[in-house]
């Protein structure tokens, strides 16, 4: 009880300062699609054994990695569906190749498309 | 939608919104997905259904108290962010155009603030759930919003609203282990969202109020009501 206090009280002061700036900015999507990403996080981290909130962490930072990351290479290209889908594709594939590999300690069928050019 | 989403990102003054478009939506799909992955391997390894759920909607009871300092290291990591970044982010916030004609780097701050919203979102995540935590992060600050234009005083005045919400939520919680169907305790989150929606229509009434009464006089309705934006 007296965790979930302390928790619950930094918790709510860190989110209106940030929540401030999210609705100032109306970046409310990122706001809802990185802690939903971080979900990935966290499903992750129990099925490793590891701890909940470092995936949540992990996974809400990668994932705003990997916006950033997107976003710049789109704005920055000439040809854009080609280097967003690309980029975006391998990304994927790479993470989702890395998590079987690294769960079934075997080489994973996805692991070729991470080869591919970004 | 596409089109103006390439037009929005290849401009190079519109900061604000900047990473809000196909991005997000891509990650935000990728990332569900691998949750998927990793709740189907860990049914077919072992019984995490129950951790699923509690991921899902929060479990602010559950909390171990050895997650404690992490907790506390995580939100004064991201509190210092904002803090150095206060000034910049703010003007690259209200205005992007300005925020470029003066040199910020709009992109950088852009992206380190995103970084900051990741950590939050964890932050709340672990509190109310990777669902709920959109209502923490928004909800208060939006309140807050429609009640204080001054940034220092809405910024308050969403932490004051936002723990408000949770103690009420917390106290409700504990409380309705004597509600029915009984022996159990309802979901925190479940309270907590529900203040922080209350708290938010609470908020607009009174700029609801005077748009009717400036409609009743004959004046344009809605002109600069402090709800507008709602």
């Amino acid at each position: 009880m007296v965790d979930a206090w302390e928790v619950a009280s930094i918790v709510a002061v860190v989110a209106g300062v940030v929540g401030f700036f999210t609705v100032l900015r109306g970046s409310a999507f990122a706001a809802h699609a990185l802690p939903n990403g971080a979900f990935a996080g966290a499903a992750g981290a129990v099925l490793i054994g590891a701890s909940t909130l470092l995936g949540l962490a992990a996974f809400a930072l990668l994932g705003a990695l990997v916006i950033v990351w997107i976003a710049l290479a789109a704005s920055y290209q000439t040809d854009y569906p080609v280097g967003f889908f690309v980029g975006s594709g391998s990304a994927i594939a790479y993470a989702a190749a890395r998590a079987f590999a690294a769960r079934r300690r075997r080489p994973a069928p996805e692991a070729p498309i991470a080869a591919l050019p970004t | 939608m596409s089109r103006s989403g390439v037009s929005h990102l290849l401009s190079p003054v519109f900061a604000a919104g900047f990473f809000e478009s196909e991005a997000v939506a891509i990650v935000l799909g990728a990332t569900i997905g691998l949750a998927a992955l990793f709740i189907y391997l860990g049914m077919s390894t072992q019984s995490t259904t129950g951790a699923t759920v509690s991921i899902l909607f929060g479990s602010v009871f559950a909390i171990a108290a050895s997650t404690i300092p992490l907790i506390v290291l995580l939100g004064l990591l991201v509190l210092a962010a904002v803090l150095a970044l206060y000034r910049p982010l703010l003007l690259s916030s209200v205005s992007p155009e300005i925020a470029t004609a003066q040199g910020l780097p709009t992109r950088a701050i852009g992206a380190m603030y995103l970084v900051v919203v990741g950590l939050a979102a964890a932050l709340c995540a672990i509190t109310i759930g990777t669902i709920l935590s959109t209502a923490l992060l928004i909800g208060p600050a939006a309140t807050a919003l429609r009640l204080s234009k001054s940034p220092l005083r809405a910024m308050l005045l969403a932490s004051v609203i936002g723990v408000a919400s949770m103690w009420a939520g917390i106290v409700l919680a504990y409380d309705s282990y004597a509600w029915p169907p009984g022996g159990h305790t309802w979901p925190a989150s479940f309270f907590v969202v529900s203040i922080v929606l209350a708290g938010y229509l609470l908020a607009g009434l009174p700029g609801l109020l005077s748009r009717r009464r400036a409609a009743r006089a004959g004046r344009a309705p809605g002109a600069l009501g402090v709800g507008a934006q709602a």
